[in-house]
């Protein structure tokens, strides 16, 4: 009776706005959230990567991270990579990795983190998709905080347009990369890193 | 006169004017349109003279459907409690779910429209049906038929899972 009017459009299942999205998610298995909405496309993969692994926008989560096999470095450092191609700019200020006491995280694993999120930042800002927020400095680059209970917390630098990243992924290229030993190589890093895994 | 009353007969029922998104009105009972917690909270603001609605984001095909649902469950409402309150068995509850079941079997840009409307309008229960359902259609597909089932492009994103 009506349909004469009723146009032809498209119908952006891809589009979903976020609450409703994250809604939906919540219904799904775990398992379905790994296996299947992550493929899907990049919003649902972010999403899925929001709903596994983020407790906040600003916090990638491995806490549910309970085995991930043998060569458990590789693995890893193919979960990170996974998921750092899977945030978006909804994720626009990362600033604390949770991790299960049994995981080992290695300097190359946190590098790259550090190194991604820097190029992330980057290209955020060239596109001026980046949000600006008005906060201070965080004063420490990093700290590792053990926490009560099994869960390990590394906390990055935050700062405004996240240039604290980019000062952590220069500083750590600066560390891997061969120097001249004519010249102190102690890094310009006003925190320090506590207590290594 | 005492004996012309006669009490089957009601007060006529106010009535409140939705209007779609691409012009229609519909006239439907003011309980069925408080079923909207957005109509209701504006019904509580405005002045009560006031009672037109536009709804900017419903086509009238949607607007339709959402009213059929809102009728549904006022009539259904009324019925259980009725049944609780002579507390003959009633198997309302029972029914309602198999109507609910039936309504949001639609195809999947019909069960989007829903979606987005029943969060516009803020209608809980019917969001709630919606995203049910949503989630039922993903569950036990795999990507490429979701893609397809969803009308979603692939917009080439790598498999972390495929073998390297």
């Amino acid at each position: 009776m009506r349909k004469s009017l009723k146009k032809e459009r498209k119908v952006g299942w891809e589009d979903l706005p976020e609450d409703i999205m994250l809604m939906i998610f919540s219904k799904l298995e775990r398992k379905c959230l790994f296996q299947t909405t992550y493929s899907v496309c990049r919003s649902w993969r972010s999403m899925s990567s929001l709903k596994l692994f983020c407790r906040r926008k600003d916090c990638l989560s491995l806490a549910r991270l309970k085995d991930i096999g043998n060569d458990e470095g590789y693995q890893l450092m193919k979960l990170l990579k996974m998921l750092i191609d899977g945030l978006d700019d909804k994720f626009e200020h990362i600033t604390r990795l949770d991790f299960p006491e049994h995981l080992y995280l290695s300097d190359d694993h946190l590098y790259y983190v550090a190194q991604r999120e820097r190029e992330r930042a980057d290209a955020m800002t060239r596109t001026g998709s980046g949000r600006r927020r008005s906060f201070a400095v965080v004063a420490l680059p990093m700290v590792l905080r053990v926490r009560q209970g099994r869960l390990k917390t590394l906390c990055f630098p935050a700062g405004v347009d996240r240039e604290g990243w980019a000062e952590v992924g220069a500083t750590l290229t600066k560390l891997l990369e061969p120097t001249d030993p004519h010249q102190n190589a102690r890094p310009h890093i006003e925190g320090r890193v506590s207590n290594p895994i | 006169m005492k004996d012309s009353f006669n009490p089957s007969i009601e007060p006529p029922k106010k009535t409140v004017t939705l209007v779609s998104s691409d012009g229609y009105d519909f006239e439907v009972e003011e309980e069925v349109a408080l079923e909207s917690q957005v109509i209701k909270d504006g019904f509580e603001d405005k002045a009560v003279d006031d009672r037109e609605y536009l709804l900017f984001n419903v086509h009238s095909d949607t607007l339709e459907l959402i009213i059929k649902y809102c009728e549904k469950h006022v009539s259904s409402r009324k019925s259980i409690s009725a049944a609780a309150a002579s507390s003959s068995s009633s198997n309302g509850e029972e029914a309602l779910k198999e109507w609910d079941e039936h309504f949001i079997s639609v195809d999947t840009n019909t069960l989007y429209d829903i979606l987005m409307a029943a969060d516009y309008l803020n209608i809980k229960s019917l969001l709630d049906l919606a995203i049910q359902k949503v989630a039922d259609t993903i569950h036990g597909r795999s990507p490429e038929q979701i893609r397809k089932k969803f009308n979603i492009e692939n917009d080439s994103i790598i498999d972390p899972w495929a073998s390297e």
